[in-house]
């Protein structure tokens, strides 16, 4: 039942979508930088994942990836994040902070246009920065640190927002699916865009009909599709075997186990995110909880995963070794910490120290999606090795997510994160206000340097805060990453021009061309 | 006990139905407190699996109130009972639709994917069983059984898979996947139902074989025939005469709850080809605890269920080659 993962989750912040990818040797077409010139017309046909939450109200855009895609391309955004995971810029062309970060301004470019015509003003960027916060929108956590009630518009082009505490990277945040629509808007299923694609039909379940939009005020670049159907197909296979068929020119998310099917043929072409979005393998540990309270019992399970086995056996080689740290390949990623090895006698060692020789454990985990059970069983085999029993605690794909109490509370399970810039996944994962406290990880020392890296303004000051911190995470985090692997998707041999910008489940259509 | 022994304790058809009916009724009641119970039971609710493993908790509590969920399970299941009764299955906790509109659509697909094959079914089944009775023992009958038999082993999955392998990725003559584009019927494009029914009738079929050729060579190998044949009746007058009007009747109620067995297989039809049909309505709202949603498809395959078996035992009396006597 593998195939209806993602079915009933929806993911408030992208980056935490279901999705299993794969690819390696063999073919493969990056999904950055197509090497054709970019040909005008003709329909593509893609499908996605949806399910039962598919929804064409713009403020839960990212339920599922089917809406995140549609809403991609019908919008636009302030900021995107690039090939290289840096932020960079669509409808604004500055969005900067003052010294210390406790103030921010955005300023538009000149002459976007929304569907309607009406030329974009900073008074709809405010409305819907204020329309995502009032209404608890999934992006709302994200923009709870502006202070909204006190905002200004200086001018046409131009929003100065004080903060309500100091905050260093507004940027990357607004690239995390704030879509901007107009003030004009009055209903949220059919809000006025300003992006290179309109709908023309929409049927959330089934999916949708988009059509270029011919006055997309943007010089450079496309829309060069005519049309963009989109379709929601739950089952991987299902999408697999619709474009092999000819009834699909792109299959967004397949296995990483159907990845290695289809490299040598000739007539599937496999998409392949750029590194720094390939999706984290491992497990996390509550450190709130026994017996992960002592680090040195996190340590010894640390050094009781033979990584390598990991890439070769669960990514099916396609992936890369993990260094328990998320963000690898991103700016202020520590590079410099060495690559733990496997070392079940260190491991060993680490255990009769804390006096817990023979440790019995049950990791939570689910086929949910391709990775986290083969994960769980490969590391409950190399654990042995170190005297550690682990269990399986299997839960079926449905329950994995629903409860987001025991989700977010288990002690010990199966993880596959999904990556977003580094400072924010930062800040969602650790401290006392942590949105999504998987390891539970906070007090004074934690929570000061989270508040560093909130509101590094400079360069050096993000580097340094990101550096001390990663330093501590590698030391006393919960974080098992035993093995990063792509998310990949297929296409026709015809497909280009699709860029992930961040997402390899839901990317960006607007440079996609058919040649 | 026979339907026809139940029939005479129920004092005469008519009560006999309007009984069965009342107990459907009960049937279906039980089933809606069985599935709100195991939806209760299931970890999460549709505010904790609509909102996903990033949501804000605060925001979980507001969609909570908002939905209701707040409030005690009795008084939710009592309130969704009473809406039911007068024909209003609420909201979806998910899509905001009224569940009614959602059931509609989509019964409506399942209905024309059972239906087909169940027109397929009926004459498929009793052709392929005589034809295959009649000649037991030679090459025809060996293949029909051995792949019936061979069919009845495998389950729908494998079969749909093999089709899809075959017929669209091999070939390219069929859809790989049955979706119907947004404003669209599946009737537009009647290629996409071709695998689902032909999955959904494989085992079904296989089954109906067996029991069709079994009934026939009882009754062909009975004293009836065998005395008609040495009497020297042409062999087609034997089949049509005497084995026929034998051998059908105890199949057509068991085809009846056969159709009700199709529902179990329009699940795995209908999710391998993603065709929007009531089964995988209800995967993806068990998925996202959309009890209410949940609740009707449960509802309307327990109904139909119910109908069904009723339908079959209706057959059976009124069939019945005694009736004429005891009545």
């Amino acid at each position: 039942m593998r195939g209806f993962a993602g079915v009933s989750l929806a993911a408030t912040l992208p980056g935490a979508l279901a999705a299993c990818g794969g690819s390696g040797a063999g073919p493969l077409a990056q999904s950055t930088a197509p090497s054709v010139e970019p040909k005008r017309g003709g329909r593509m046909r893609a499908a996605f994942i949806g399910g039962s939450n598919e929804t064409a109200n713009i403020l839960k855009s990212t339920n599922t990836p089917i809406d995140y895609v549609r809403t991609r391309v019908v919008y636009d955004v302030l900021c995107d994040i690039d090939a290289d995971g840096k932020p960079t810029l669509v409808l604004a062309e500055e969005i900067a902070p003052n010294a210390d970060g406790s103030q921010w301004t955005i300023r538009l470019r000149e002459g976007i246009t929304f569907h309607d015509g009406r030329t974009m003003t900073s008074e709809d960027v405010l409305h819907t920065l204020r329309t995502y916060v009032d209404q608890q929108s999934n992006t709302a956590p994200l923009l709870m640190d502006i202070d909204l009630a006190n905002a200004k518009r200086q001018d046409d082009r131009t929003l100065v927002l004080p903060m309500l505490r100091p905050h260093g990277f507004l940027d990357l945040a607004l690239t995390q699916g704030v879509f901007v629509f107009s003030k004009d808007t009055t209903d949220f299923d059919k809000a006025i865009g300003s992006g290179p694609f309109t709908v023309d039909r929409l049927e959330p379940g089934k999916g949708g009909l988009l059509k270029r939009n011919p006055n997309y005020w943007r010089p450079e670049g496309g829309p060069y599709l005519d049309e963009l159907e989109l379709l929601s197909i739950a089952d991987p296979e299902a999408r697999l075997n619709a474009l092999k068929a000819g009834q699909l020119d792109y299959a967004a998310s397949i296995p990483l186990t159907s990845a290695r099917v289809e490299r040598d043929n000739a007539d599937v072409k496999l998409f392949v995110p750029p590194k720094w979005e390939w999706a984290n393998f491992g497990a996390s540990m509550k450190r709130t909880k026994e017996p992960f309270t002592d680090p040195r019992i996190t340590q010894a399970l640390r050094y009781a995963v033979d990584r390598q086995k990991m890439v070769d056996n669960v990514t099916l080689g396609f992936g890369e070794l993990g260094n328990d740290l998320f963000g690898k390949h991103l700016p202020y990623y520590a590079e410099d910490l060495p690559q733990r090895e496997y070392d079940p006698e260190r491991a060993k060692k680490l255990l009769k120290d804390a006096g817990m020789s023979d440790l019995k454990l049950k990791i939570r985990t689910s086929d949910y999606e391709y990775g986290l059970t083969e994960g769980a069983v490969a590391f409950a085999e190399h654990a042995k090795a170190a005297g550690i029993t682990i269990e399986l605690d299997k839960v079926p794909a449905a329950d994995f997510l629903a409860d987001y109490k025991v989700f977010i509370g288990a002690q010990f399970q199966s993880a596959n994160r999904k990556p977003r810039p580094l400072p924010l996944d930062v800040l969602f994962f650790y401290g006392s206000d942590a949105l999504l406290p998987f390891t539970g990880l906070a007090g004074e020392k934690v929570d000061q340097l989270a508040a560093s890296v909130r509101t590094a303004v400079t360069e050096e000051q993000r580097r340094t805060s990101m550096g001390d911190l990663q330093e501590l995470l590698s030391e006393e985090g919960g974080d098992l990453v035993w093995a990063r692997a792509p998310i990949c998707s297929a296409g026709t041999p015809k497909v280009n021009g699709v860029k992930s910008l961040g997402y390899p489940g839901f990317p960006s259509f607007r440079d996609a061309f058919l040649a | 006990m026979t339907a026809e022994v139940a029939v005479r304790r129920a004092g005469g058809l008519p009560r006999f139905v309007a009984l069965r009916l009342v107990a459907g009724v009960g049937v279906l009641l039980a089933v809606s407190a069985i599935v709100f119970t195991a939806t209760e039971l299931a970890p999460g609710d549709a505010a904790t699996a609509a909102l996903g493993p990033d949501s804000d908790p605060a925001s979980v509590v507001a969609m909570r109130t908002e939905l209701g969920l707040d409030r005690p399970a009795v008084v939710r299941y009592l309130d969704w009972l009473w809406g039911a009764v007068g024909g209003d299955f609420g909201v979806s906790y998910v899509s905001h639709r009224p569940v009614s509109d959602v059931i509609a659509e989509r019964a409506g697909n399942t209905a024309l994917l059972g239906g087909l094959a169940v027109v397929l079914l009926v004459p498929l089944a009793i052709g392929l069983g005589v034809w295959s009775a009649l000649r037991a023992g030679r090459a025809a009958d060996r293949i029909v059984s051995g792949a019936t038999l061979g069919l009845v082993s495998v389950p729908e999955f494998v079969i749909g898979t093999v089709l899809v392998v075959v017929f669209a990725v091999q070939l390219g003559v069929l859809p790989a996947v049955s979706f119907v584009p947004p404003g669209q019927q599946p009737l537009d494009s009647p290629e996409i139902l071709v695998l689902p029914v032909v999955t959904l009738l494989a085992v079904c079929l296989a089954h109906n074989v067996r029991l069709v050729r079994a009934g026939v060579r009882e009754v062909s190998a009975g004293d009836a025939a065998e005395n008609a044949r040495l009497n020297g009746v042409p062999e087609h007058r034997v089949v049509l005469r005497y084995v026929l009007p034998s051998a059908l009747p105890p199949a057509l109620p068991i085809f009846c709850r056969y159709a009700g067995f199709l529902l179990g297989g329009a699940l795995i039809a209908e999710t391998m080809f993603g065709y929007p049909g009531l089964a995988s309505a209800l995967v993806t709202a068990s998925a996202g605890r959309d009890v209410p949603v949940v609740q009707a498809v449960a509802l309307v395959a327990a109904a139909v269920t119910v109908l069904l078996n009723l339908l079959g035992d209706v057959l059976a009396v009124l069939l019945d080659p005694k009736r004429g006597v005891t009545r």
